[in-house]
């Protein structure tokens, strides 16, 4: 315990900046069911905010990472946010992972006129004024997926996925763009979230013999369940392939990599991506959090969050929210490890390239294909029309 | 009739009194946040409350509170907000342009219209009204089974699993998502800051406690508590037992359904977490901590176990061993004290601590009965005090008669005061006695 304490402790560097610190807030499950993951995206931020202070911090006053747990409960994430905001002065907040805790959090953050940077990539379907994202949406990686499953995988897809907002909403748009393109989607099953009964769901696999499935199912444990029964009922990567939009790293790992070996994923980042960006990345968190930790795309989001944020604010006139709204908007940060320059759209979604990974036995996977970065379109009209974008000014989450 | 003895009742207001004292003295001794969380956890101390209405008195556990909870936040939610949320169409319906409104949002829309100075009413009103209408349905149904005790968990426990699913699938309601941005009951009142939402959640819990004081100590809350002793007998009296069953259990739910719009509005979101199994097996530890019972022990025992969480995951820094001392300071608890903290079975903590007894008399030495455990649990089984004077008993239809009757015989004599006589008549005929007759 005492050792988690100080690995989140923010490091002293030796051209320490001077002056009054800016505080951040880090909001994030450090207990809980989502404490594994959450903790990882969180030493992203850490990373982050260790570097900025390393290159001068924000107008050369040091940044000071101040973190909150609220615990896997997303009744807790708007009022641990308050507390940042209201007690401990921060200028914004960085963290939610999950959905619900973005939805839950962002009015929070809204009465405060505060900033919440949300690292994930998610379904989309959002554009709040007090939110910036920092993850992809499904228009900058499903396009290219689905075009390449259909033309290297096969057209007749089984699709699968956890009943739950994202793999609802990116179904929808997975069937629109199978039909447009002239392939067949024999059935869209959803499990309860968190469920592990994939016995029906294989069974049905086995009889309607697909040419590929589609997994949006999420969750470490409905995810291994579901791979762990596929594999046992004698499928393999060679004879009917999974194309993932949800198996990362994390997952490959708790399910045991044997069971992915040779299924797809997509993703924006993988630990295995060679450019010099990341392998400084994966040095530098080895550096700070020991040889074990693992990297992944939701914490690369988090560290770019930072990087992003902090050079915007070291721009904006004061450190007020409108300020510093107006200074992210177009600013770019090139030590992304994903490999490509990230920039912030006015529509506060960011670019991020994708790519297209094979799982190896060892549980990372190795880049087939790669695709430019498309533009953030978090309501991606043309593929689904029913994705209406709500009024300017009017979000869509509550009043 | 089990009418409650006149140490509790004392105890009762007296208990009531030293909480609303502290609940006054809070806002001045907590900081901004933690008063912010002490105002997220009384609609949680309502919820044990209404969990302990049937476990404590009724002795009937209910698994399926968490769900009433939700239900009632979500309609709650929907009402504050005013329309319905459907994340999937990336908007909520009545945005669309067009004027395709479905009637629920013209419903809510007209509901969230609807203020008495500054204050949503229909927020209030209508969860409670529609959980506990949903309740009354299923204790209609659920109280015609011979042994409510064993089947209502088993009833509740599949409402529970099946609402988790439905809020997730349900249109409008936000699916896993739940829904954001409620806004609170005193956000027109006075500024609506911290401390108001703070007095009004706790105006709810102080109220919901009077009224439940007076409730216990009325004949209907004597009916009700002999209902959990021996519901055999009630109904052989000619009471309606499963009417009054399913009654009390509709006003249960419906507390759970204000409680939980109470914390959808605290909170400003609500999802189909809060009817997770998980969520609904926690009020039964909450009472089981606090003793259940009695009156303040929902309350005080939901307070305890949420701040010691907090204290120990947050503040103290624990961050994956926090449940472990959350366990073992259970544990202490059941050890030290198995009717909870507040246990009115003298069994509780405060009955441990040493009280002064009056010296027994010198006419009373040698021929009292030495006082057992079991004596004293005899005691305080008997259903009258002992200073009245005669005893009419009914015999126990559900009893062999020569079971009960040395029973009867044995109880007024160890209730009696030391040298007392009693004595069983029946039909005028004395059957048999004790003591100095």
């Amino acid at each position: 315990m005492g050792r988690l304490r100080d690995a989140f402790r923010p490091r002293r560097t030796a051209r320490r900046p001077q002056g009054e610190a800016v505080p951040i807030g880090l909001l994030f499950s450090l207990t809980g069911g989502l404490a594994a993951i959450e903790t990882s995206v969180c030493q992203g931020a850490l990373l982050a905010i260790d570097e900025v202070n390393a290159a001068g911090g924000i107008q050369g006053r040091p940044v000071e990472a101040v973190i909150e747990d609220y615990a896997s409960d997303c009744t807790l994430a708007p009022i641990r946010a308050g507390k940042l905001i209201s007690e401990h002065d921060v200028i914004a907040c960085v963290g939610g992972y999950i959905s619900a805790s973005r939805v839950a959090t962002a009015p929070a953050i809204r009465a405060a006129d505060s900033l919440l940077l949300y690292p994930t990539y998610f379904e989309g379907l959002e554009e709040d004024p007090h939110v910036f994202y920092f993850g992809a949406v499904p228009n900058q990686y499903l396009l290219d997926y689905i075009a390449w499953v259909l033309a290297h995988l096969g057209t007749r897809i089984y699709m699968v996925g956890s009943d739950y907002v994202y793999p609802r909403a990116v179904g929808t748009m997975i069937r629109k763009l199978v039909a447009d393109a002239g392939g067949q989607v024999m059935a869209d099953r959803y499990v309860p979230l968190g469920g592990t009964d994939f016995a029906e769901v294989v069974a049905e696999i086995s009889a309607d013999r697909p040419d590929v499935v589609v997994s949006n199912i999420v969750g470490s444990d409905s995810t291994a369940a579901f791979y762990r029964r596929f594999r046992a009922a004698g499928h393999t990567a060679a004879s009917l392939p999974i194309a993932a939009t949800v198996t990362t790293e994390v997952e490959v790992q708790a399910m045991g990599a044997e069971n992915a070996a040779g299924h797809f994923m997509i993703a924006t980042y993988f630990g295995s991506l060679d450019n010099p960006a990341n392998n400084r990345y994966r040095a530098a968190m080895r550096a700070r959090f020991g040889p074990d930790s693992v990297t992944h795309v939701t914490q690369v989001g988090a560290y770019n969050a930072v990087q992003l944020f902090a050079r915007a604010a070291d721009r904006a006139p004061d450190l007020t929210a409108p300020s510093l709204r107006a200074a992210l908007v177009g600013t770019t940060f090139d030590g992304n490890p994903e490999g490509w320059p990230v920039r912030v759209h006015p529509n506060h979604h960011t670019d991020h390239p994708c790519y297209i990974g094979c799982t190896r036995d060892d549980g990372q996977f190795d880049v087939i294909a790669q695709f430019e970065p498309r533009a953030p379109d978090p309501y991606p009209e043309a593929i689904v029309p029913s994705f209406r974008r709500p009024p300017v000014g009017q979000p869509a989450a509550g009043s | 009739m089990t009418r409650l003895p006149g140490s509790a009742r004392t105890r009762d207001w007296t208990a009531l009194g030293v909480l609303v004292v502290l609940a006054i003295l809070a806002p001045l001794l907590l900081s901004q946040s933690s008063l912010r969380l002490t105002a997220l956890f009384l609609p949680l101390a309502l919820l044990a409350m209404s969990v302990d209405i049937l476990w404590g008195e009724n002795r009937i556990i209910s698994f399926g509170h968490g769900a009433f909870f939700a239900a009632g936040g979500y309609i709650g939610g929907l009402i504050l907000i005013g329309h319905t949320y459907n994340p999937i169409s990336g908007a909520a319906s009545f945005l669309e342009q067009g004027g395709s409104s479905s009637g629920l949002d013209r419903l809510l829309g007209h509901l969230h219209d609807i203020s008495i100075a500054g204050l949503p009413v229909p927020a209030l009103l209508v969860p409670p009204l529609v959980v506990g209408a949903i309740g009354l349905i299923i204790g209609m149904i659920v109280f015609r089974v011979t042994d409510p005790e064993i089947y209502l968990p088993l009833i509740t426990l599949g409402i529970t699993v099946v609402a988790g699913l439905w809020f997730n699938d349900v249109d409008g309601i936000g699916g896993s998502n739940g829904l954001g941005g409620i806004p609170s009951f005193t956000k027109d009142i006075a500024g609506g800051g911290t401390t108001v939402q703070y007095v009004f959640n706790a105006a709810f819990v102080v109220a919901a406690l009077i009224g439940y004081a007076v409730f216990r100590q009325s004949q209907r809350g004597a009916t009700w508590r002999a209902l959990g002793d021996d519901a055999v007998r009630l109904e052989a009296l000619g009471y309606p037992v499963r009417r009054i069953r399913a009654y009390g259990f509709a006003v249960s739910v419906a507390i759970a359904g204000l409680a939980g719009s109470l914390y959808a509005a605290t909170a400003g979101v609500i999802g189909p977490g809060l009817a997770d199994i998980t969520f609904s097996a926690q009020p039964l530890i909450w009472v089981a901590v606090g003793g259940t019972g009695t009156l303040l022990g929902p309350v005080v025992g939901t307070l305890v176990v949420q701040w010691l969480q907090q204290l120990l995951s947050v503040d103290l820094g624990l961050q994956s061993s926090w449940q472990l001392f959350l366990g073992l300071a259970l544990i202490f608890i059941v050890l030290l004290a198995p009717g909870g903290l507040l246990g009115s079975r003298r069994e509780g903590i405060l009955a441990r601590l040493p009280r002064r007894r009056p010296p027994p008399s010198d006419g009373d030495r040698g021929r009292r009965a030495p006082t057992t455990r079991r004596t004293r649990r005899l005691r305080r089984r008997a259903d009258v005090t002992p200073s009245a004077r005669v005893v009419h008993a009914m015999p126990d239809p559900s009893a062999h008669v020569n079971a009960w009757s040395p029973h009867a015989l044995s109880s007024l004599v160890l209730m009696g005061r030391p040298g007392a006589a009693a004595a069983v008549d029946i039909d005028g005929r004395r059957v048999c006695s004790g003591g100095r007759s």
